[in-house]
């Protein structure tokens, strides 16, 4: 198997290992941003799929949860916040220690790859989490 | 060094380097309010606009309640500037961004450009810290004031 086909099933372990904590934080956005501001959701996962950096999407939590309300609720923004820069970045760690990975920009992009498959289960709780608020 | 291989080096450094050190820039230092973060943020475009702007800032002369800007631009654009230590000065030394090499008018061109970047990736990463810094900050006295008052009875 090469590199990259290791690192991508590396990756989809991990996601399977972090979906609870996805359902758990996904469940509560959805109580918070209520489907009034689906667009926050939306947004996260746009600058998630369009930016390499890791900063830029801590960057984007940070500004929303400065600027909604909603984001402030429950502590939503700061947990999402931490789960990304503590509990992400330590799987991203034990992949690179698994694959024996140095390289600092392929650690970056299977950090940005992790972060994009949580993201993922997030929105898709929330979704569902909003159907079944109504009853769905 | 290819172009690639530089916009590669920017958002590693962004990523390793330039968040962290924004997040303690703004726990260190007393900040401005949201519209001036702006307004940086705005500024930073471009290195020269922006050096321009910070010692503009830095020279103005603030009123009693907003006497610590001064302070705050000034840290800035050490942070920014300073010799050695300061982000242009990392840019060519330490992560090397340009090619010592080249003329001096080049370099300078080639160091404007990289170190602008990078001041960019630092300026959004400040304001971003900044508001959550002061959105944390009054959300905690809120909770403090609600606690008094129940604590009152009120």
């Amino acid at each position: 198997m090469n590199e990259d086909l290791r690192i991508m099933r590396q990756v989809a372990l991990q996601a399977d290992a972090f979906y609870e904590d996805a359902k758990r934080l996904g469940t509560l956005a959805a109580k918070c941003l209520t489907g009034q501001k689906r667009s926050q959701i939306t947004g996260l996962e746009s600058i998630c799929n369009s930016t390499l950096k890791v900063s830029d999407v801590c960057d984007y939590i940070k500004m929303r949860t400065a600027r909604q309300k909603e984001w402030q609720q429950d502590n939503l923004g700061p947990k999402v916040l931490e789960y990304i820069e503590k509990n992400i970045a330590q799987r991203r760690g034990l992949i690179c220690a698994v694959l024996k990975i140095e390289d600092k920009l392929k650690q970056q992009d299977i950090y940005m790859m992790l972060i994009r498959e949580f993201v993922w289960q997030l929105a898709a709780q929330y979704e569902f989490a909003l159907i079944k608020s109504q009853g769905g | 060094m290819t172009e690639q291989h530089l916009l590669e080096q920017l958002r590693l450094r962004s990523d390793a380097e330039l968040y962290a050190e924004a997040i303690s820039f703004a726990a260190e230092n007393e900040l401005p309010d949201t519209k001036q973060m702006v307004g940086l943020l705005e500024f930073s475009r471009s290195w020269k606009m922006l050096m321009q702007y910070v010692k503009h800032q830095r020279q103005r002369d603030w009123e009693q309640k907003r006497a610590h800007y001064g302070d705050f631009y000034k840290k800035l654009a050490e942070y920014l500037d300073a010799k050695n230590t300061g982000l242009r000065d990392r840019a060519r030394t330490k992560w090397v961004f340009v090619d010592a090499s080249l003329p001096k008018k080049q370099l300078e061109e080639h160091l404007d450009r990289w170190a602008g970047l990078l001041a960019r990736e630092f300026i959004q990463h400040l304001c971003a810290a900044a508001e959550y810094k002061s959105k944390l900050e009054r959300a905690g006295k809120a909770q403090e004031a609600n606690s008094d008052n129940e604590y009152h009875g009120n």
